[in-house]
């Protein structure tokens, strides 16, 4: 809208009417505005480029060859520097000079000295107890018939392992002297911090051959047979070790389970040497109570383990969450091989069942049956008919099996938990027991079917249980462990060792030979009509 | 590695066939993808070694972007200037070296 400038200067306050003014070519004005304009200027940056380099060479057939070479021969190097890399370790731990080893043979050869002339001191002390051990045989025994006793002989001790109970013992297979002995603890509410393993001789009651102190307490023991010196362990842990006892106490275990890796979730209830593997490695078995039985190959250097069968427990599967099922372990608590077949061996449960299992099955038993009603404390394969073993367990109970039979053959009630039970290895029909009440029974089936022929109390009912025991392979005594950390080792009297007086007819044969007839014939009783519980009772009675 | 026949007299006549790393500082995943491509290049055109060199060179282009240059040869000497981390400098099959680097 225009207005004069003349009118809006002089009335700037009257509102004059709006005139609408006629749009038309004549009267036609243009508008327009003009913005204020920035003024320019150029902003810019550069990047720092990316940095560069020179390089330069030649290549020539000569150089190529050269450095071809070069890393070829770098390269074998490596191959052969990756074996003996943990040997060379080894040795570079411990550096010798020629002082160290001269002072070393020195303390060697002291040490020899000391060692005899603690015998000789022991030998002193203990003349009676040897004298014992030698000639004295209970002259009672002639009056009573079929009836025998203990005598007891030393005691072994180990002062730091006071507190300690004897968790697994056995004679070594080539010494016949000495013992190797696992400390640990059996009393789970009041676990001690550390075990030891220690091999008497019967030699030297007073102090141990070898002791080497662990960090966790020792369950279970074997000693390999092929090379005596080799001790595998198990630990309340779950680890297993394997100790040389040639070597020094400092170098301690010679292989450990892997803690990370492979090692068992709950204590290692039993371990027992296998036969050598396919490439000439030996291999030992340990049942734990996580219900693995793993099988430890030992190579140089380190312990490989494979799981051989875990154990399940007859319950169904407990549904987890989220809506998966969890298979119920059940616990290993012992294991037992067969003699001759390698590849079959037997699991002792903590729900009381024994299952046969092979090495070539790892999912299901070759079978199973439930023996017991509490946990299976060990099983021993008698060492002349091999389809004939005991069975022991924390249900009071001794039972004898025959392969392939549900029933037990025979069943001995001893009126408290059995820790051990075990074959006589001179006689068929001989095993021997003990209890937590601290009695070791002596059964001889051919002489008494139904009663011990000989109990004795070993230690005191109140302060000290029975927990292992072991015939010595070649001498007439047993040894067997206390929970106080004591090893008793008893004479066994004539009338526990009877042989059997071959006949008339045939003089000449061996005693072997006549201790497996004589098995023979006490089993046909038992196994002849077809076992059942009633009728073998009779049968008994009959006889 | 293969011997030859009368390798016995001699036991420095082995065939190196591998590819054999002179001078990288590439990064870990661009050297084996390098080293790869360069095999594969070598064994395709193991007559032809300015279609082997394209090869790579286009194959490298596409995987980290532009600009990259390949030589392949027996036998040459070279001095360049690339940029960082993109030079790698490699030995294969015994008589070759294939140098690839990049500089735009």
């Amino acid at each position: 809208m225009l207005v004069e400038p003349a009118a809006v200067e002089e009335e700037v306050i009257v509102v004059k009417p709006r005139v609408r003014k006629l749009a038309n070519q004549f009267n036609f004005c243009e508008r327009a505005a003009l913005t204020y304009n920035f003024p320019r200027r150029s902003v810019e940056t550069q990047t720092i480029p990316p940095p560069r380099a020179n390089f330069g060479s030649t290549a020539l057939q000569c150089i190529i060859f050269d450095f071809y070479q070069e890393d070829y021969a770098r390269k074998m190097r490596e191959k052969e520097e990756e074996k003996p890399k943990r040997l060379r370790k080894k040795k570079e731990k411990h550096p010798k000079s020629a002082q160290q080893i001269h002072d070393e043979q020195l303390a060697q050869r002291i040490r020899e000295a000391w060692a005899i002339l603690e015998r000789l001191v022991n030998q002193n002390i203990y003349d009676d107890i040897a004298q014992d051990y030698r000639y004295w045989d209970d002259p009672s025994d002639e009056f009573r018939e079929g009836m025998g006793s203990l005598l007891p002989l030393w005691r072994f001790q180990f002062e730091p392992m006071r507190s300690h109970a004897v968790c697994d013992m056995q004679w070594n297979p080539h010494y016949q002297d000495l013992f190797a002995v696992a400390y640990g603890s059996l009393d789970f509410t009041k676990q001690q911090k550390e075990g030891c393993v220690c091999l008497y001789s019967i030699k030297n009651p007073a102090y141990p051959e070898y002791a080497v102190v662990t960090e966790s307490p020792i369950i279970c023991i074997d000693v390999y047979k092929e090379t005596p010196y080799l001790i595998c362990v198990g630990c309340y842990d779950g680890n297993v070790c394997v100790y040389n006892a040639q070597l020094s106490l400092e170098s301690s275990y010679q292989y450990k389970s892997d803690s990370v890796r492979d090692k068992h979730s709950n204590i290692v209830w039993e371990v027992r040497w296998g036969a050598r593997l396919i490439d000439g490695e030996a291999s030992f078995f340990s049942v734990s109570g996580d219900g693995r039985v793993v099988q430890w190959a030992v190579m140089p250097g380190e312990l490989r383990a494979t799981t051989i069968i875990e154990l399940r427990a007859p319950a169904a599967p407990v549904p987890g969450p989220d809506g998966t099922l969890i298979t119920v372990n059940s616990c290993g608590s012992s294991i037992c091989f067969h003699p001759e077949k390698a590849d079959i061996f037997l699991v002792g449960t903590e729900d009381g069942a024994i299952h046969t299992c092979s090495l070539k099955y790892n999912r299901s038993y070759v079978r199973s049956c439930q023996a017991h009603h509490m946990p299976v404390y060990r099983i021993n394969y008698n060492y002349f008919n091999n389809s004939i073993y005991a069975s022991c367990s924390g249900d009071w109970r001794v039972k004898i099996w025959e392969d392939g039979r549900d029933e037990p053959l025979f069943m001995f009630e001893l009126g408290s938990p059995v820790g051990d039970v075990k074959w006589a290895p001179y006689s068929s029909t001989v095993f021997a027991a003990c209890t937590a009440d601290g009695k070791v029974y002596v059964f001889d089936l051919n002489v008494n079917k139904y009663r011990p022929i000989c109990v004795q109390a070993v230690v005191s009912k109140k302060a000290k249980k029975l927990t292992r025991l072991d015939f010595n392979p070649k001498l007439p005594v047993i040894v067997c462990g206390d929970t106080k950390g004591t090893c008793h080792v008893l004479k066994l009297s004539p009338n526990l060792r009877v042989m059997v007086k071959p006949p008339k007819k045939a003089q000449a044969t061996d005693q072997r030979t006549l201790q497996i007839i004589k098995l023979d014939k006490l089993l046909t009783l038992v196994r002849d009509p077809p076992f059942t519980p009633g009728v073998v009772e009779e049968k008994f009675e009959d006889d | 590695m293969a011997e030859e026949g009368a390798a016995a007299a001699t036991a420095e006549k082995i065939i190196h066939t591998y590819p054999l790393v002179r001078h990288s500082d590439m990064s870990e995943e661009m050297r084996t993808e390098a080293v790869e491509l360069s095999v594969t290049a070598c064994e395709k055109f193991s007559q032809n070694n300015e279609l082997a060199a394209r090869m790579v060179k286009e194959s490298m282009d596409k995987k980290f972007g532009p600009a990259f240059h390949v030589v392949i040869g027996e036998s040459y000497g070279f001095e360049i200037t690339y940029e960082c981390t993109t030079i790698c400098y490699i030995y294969f099959g015994g008589n070759q070296a294939i140098c690839i680097w990049k500089c735009s």
